[in-house]
């Protein structure tokens, strides 16, 4: 067993690459949050309680981010690992087995990872502590620290999210039918399944209750329940991705005729019926892009209301808003270079066909354009919602500052510029791949 | 101009294996030429470099040295581009698997080559190859919705709708159970008899036994060419070759 776990980790070095990347990355912002945590503890007093309070805001939106992209990404491993699973039966592991050694994989994955992304953490965490809290006066004399006992909290709180997350992913491994060793690894198609209801149902529910707190609610205290709405909404996207997604990219792609452009013709059908491959992109982009906007409006409305014009301080940004963004972008485009293989055989046959290394190569940029621009409609809507939200609660007007608008057009073009690399870079290195390879039977 | 479609002149191929050893000759300077409207089958045993003169004929693989001239045009020394323009002009291909996008329906997989080549998609063209290969009512399907001979058929369609002058195909029937695979063949002939030629790469003596002419290869050289034969003659043929071999 234990073999198979780790030749199977060397053997798909590319689709783990990503789980890595993520599970270190995560343990990064845990790490941040950890030395918070351990600060506070040191320190006692009311500084302690400030930073229990900023923690705890962080672990909501950093948990969040690293449900959604590490579930994306680890069913994605699993999408493309489902010959190999199937296989596994085939050749007499049972199902539970198989389970298990998904869970393995992932756990030793997440552990490596976290482990690795203490490591990275540790020399940063001074200094970023000191650049959060730089206009803060009772935190500038406090000695930041992050112990073995916080960095092994970090390592196992990686894991065990890790593991949670990939739960429905290794589920479905385990119930691979042998029959998928005869097919390529497709993603099953998305489906609205009960769980998904359920969870839309309560973030509405969350949404509606706490949209409902506003009004009377003092201004000033008003931008942390507005702060909520946006990823709320995000969420609420996300799980109710399968019934509009398809529709929606298909709609506003409409936009530029398909008879343009042969690439924009490929990414369009590529994008929309890939849905599971695009989601997992298009998803932690749009949570990036709603924390962000959500973020700022939520504090302009609290400033409007309060008749404080003061900006945010961009450490206290970063200390929020750094880690889910982080993790998000690189899920999204860990996404993209997991997925890559799959798309090999697509650029054999479009080159097989007569298209052009240029036509590949647009097609490649086309479809990074489609998930930003479907994950940037999604985000704005989300920050909408906010701003809406905001001006029922104050009883003022609609107001959309320069700040809300520039955190909106600085994460999708952040997302743009790891996306579309991320996009195109596979494709040109699927243009050198020799095309009867591709297309050969295995 | 020459009186061949396709022409190949003294052609050899060498795969390096990367380790600075030798590289590993595989076809060694093969000539041949395909008139229009012939049905060429190529025949030999496991390791003759059958599919790498397949691929090397259509511009898919590069040669050592020699050079494959198609409808007059040398292929040596073209870049992608130019080779990507004359596949879209004059070449189709089936292939044993993975023939079609995945993201494409049926139909629009066929009309995919002249949206490439920036040509008027003809919905009458297209819809007519469907109807040919008996896949009009599965026109609106996705690949994976489609049984592997029902892939290989929306290929055959897609090369009865752009009319290339050369189909070139790899293994057509090598996944197919014995009806499909004569679907697919019979499809196959009806495109030659048409006036392209058509040339298949196969170890289906049946299969090659639809062909006009048939080329026995061992060690990366013609060791037979065979005229209009029998299954049996082909079988002989092959015989002969992996007798040699061994």
């Amino acid at each position: 067993m234990l073999r198979l776990i780790f030749s199977d980790l060397l053997d798909n070095v590319r689709v783990w690459l990503g789980v890595l990347l993520v599970t270190a990355a995560t343990a990064v912002v845990g790490a941040v949050v950890a030395c918070d945590i351990e600060t506070g503890l040191v320190t006692g007093g009311n500084v302690a309680l400030a930073l229990y309070g900023i923690s705890s805001t962080m672990i909501v939106f950093s948990v969040a981010a690293a449900l959604v992209v590490l579930g994306s990404v680890t069913a994605l491993a699993v999408t493309l690992h489902q010959r190999a699973y199937a296989l596994w039966q085939l050749v007499g592991l049972r199902p539970a087995h198989v389970r298990t050694v998904v869970h393995a994989q992932l756990a030793t994955l997440a552990f490596t990872g976290g482990t690795a992304g203490c490591f990275l953490a540790a020399p940063v965490l001074r200094p970023l502590f000191r650049f959060s809290f730089a206009t803060s006066p009772d935190f500038s004399s406090l000695r930041p620290s992050f112990g073995f006992v916080s960095a092994a909290a970090v390592v196992v709180f990686v894991v065990l999210l890790a593991v949670a997350a990939s739960a429905r992913g290794a589920r479905r491994a385990a119930h691979t039918p042998v029959i998928r060793t005869l097919r390529e690894a497709d993603a099953p198609p998305v489906t609205m399944s009960r769980k998904r209801w359920v969870a839309a149902g309560a973030m509405v529910a969350v949404l509606v209750w706490l949209v409902s707190t506003l009004p009377g609610t003092d201004p000033g205290r008003m931008s942390a329940p507005l702060m909520l709405v946006g990823p709320l909404v995000a969420g609420i996207f996300t799980a109710l991705g399968p019934l509009f997604m398809a529709a929606l990219v298909r709609g506003w792609t409409a936009l530029i005729p398909e008879s343009r452009s042969s690439a924009w013709y490929l990414a369009r059908n590529a994008s929309v019926s890939h849905l599971g491959r695009s989601t997992a992109v298009i998803n932690p982009l749009l949570l990036a892009i709603a924390l962000a906007g959500g973020l700022y409006a939520a504090g302009d409305a609290a400033h409007g209301a309060t008749g404080d014009p003061g900006p945010m301080p961009v450490g206290a940004v970063v200390l929020l808003l750094g880690g889910p963004v982080l993790l998000s972008l690189l899920g999204a485009t860990a996404t993209l270079f997991m997925a890559s293989r799959s798309r090999e055989r697509e650029v054999a046959l479009v080159v097989a066909g007569g298209g052009s290394p240029a036509t590949v190569t647009a097609a490649a940029a086309a479809e990074a354009v489609i998930y930003v621009g479907t994950a940037c409609l999604l985000g704005i809507a989300a920050v909408a919602t906010t701003l809406l939200a905001a001006a029922w609660g104050t009883g003022q007007g609609l107001a959309v500052s320069a700040a809300t608008t520039t955190a909106v057009a600085v994460l999708t073009a952040g997302g743009a510029l790891l996306i579309v690399p991320a996009t195109v870079i596979p494709a040109l290195l699927a243009l050198r791949q020799d095309v009867p390879r591709a297309l050969a039977a295995e | 101009m020459s009186e061949y479609l396709l022409q190949a002149d003294t052609i050899t191929k060498e795969f390096a294996d990367g380790r600075g050893e030798t590289p590993t000759p595989v076809l060694r300077g093969i000539s041949l030429g395909v008139f229009p409207g012939e049905f060429v089958a190529i025949v030999g045993p496991s390791g003759s470099g059958k599919s790498t003169l397949l691929y090397c004929l259509s511009g898919l693989e590069p040669v050592t040295s020699g050079d494959v001239t198609v409808m007059g045009r040398s292929l040596s020394g073209l870049g992608r581009r130019a080779q990507a323009a004359v596949r879209r002009e004059h070449i189709g291909f089936v292939f044993q698997s993975y023939n079609l996008i995945r993201s494409l329906t049926a139909w629009e997989n066929v009309a995919l080559p002249a949206r490439l080549a920036k040509r008027a998609v003809s919905a009458e063209d297209v819809s007519r190859a469907l109807h040919q290969v008996g896949l009009a009512d599965r026109a609106s399907y996705k690949p994976a919705a489609l049984s592997g001979g029902q892939q290989q058929r929306v290929a055959i369609a897609r090369v009865l709708a752009m009319r290339p002058d050369i189909v070139f195909a790899d293994e057509p029937t090598g996944a197919l159970d014995t009806d499909a695979g004569t679907q697919v063949l019979d499809l196959l002939r009806e495109v030659s008899d048409g006036g392209r030629s058509v040339v298949m790469v196969t170890h289906d003596l049946q299969a090659a036994a639809r062909a006009d002419r048939v080329l026995v290869l061992r060690d990366g050289m013609i060791h037979r060419t065979l005229l209009r034969p029998s299954a049996a003659d082909v079988l002989d043929a092959l015989t002969h070759a992996r007798a040699a071999v061994a």
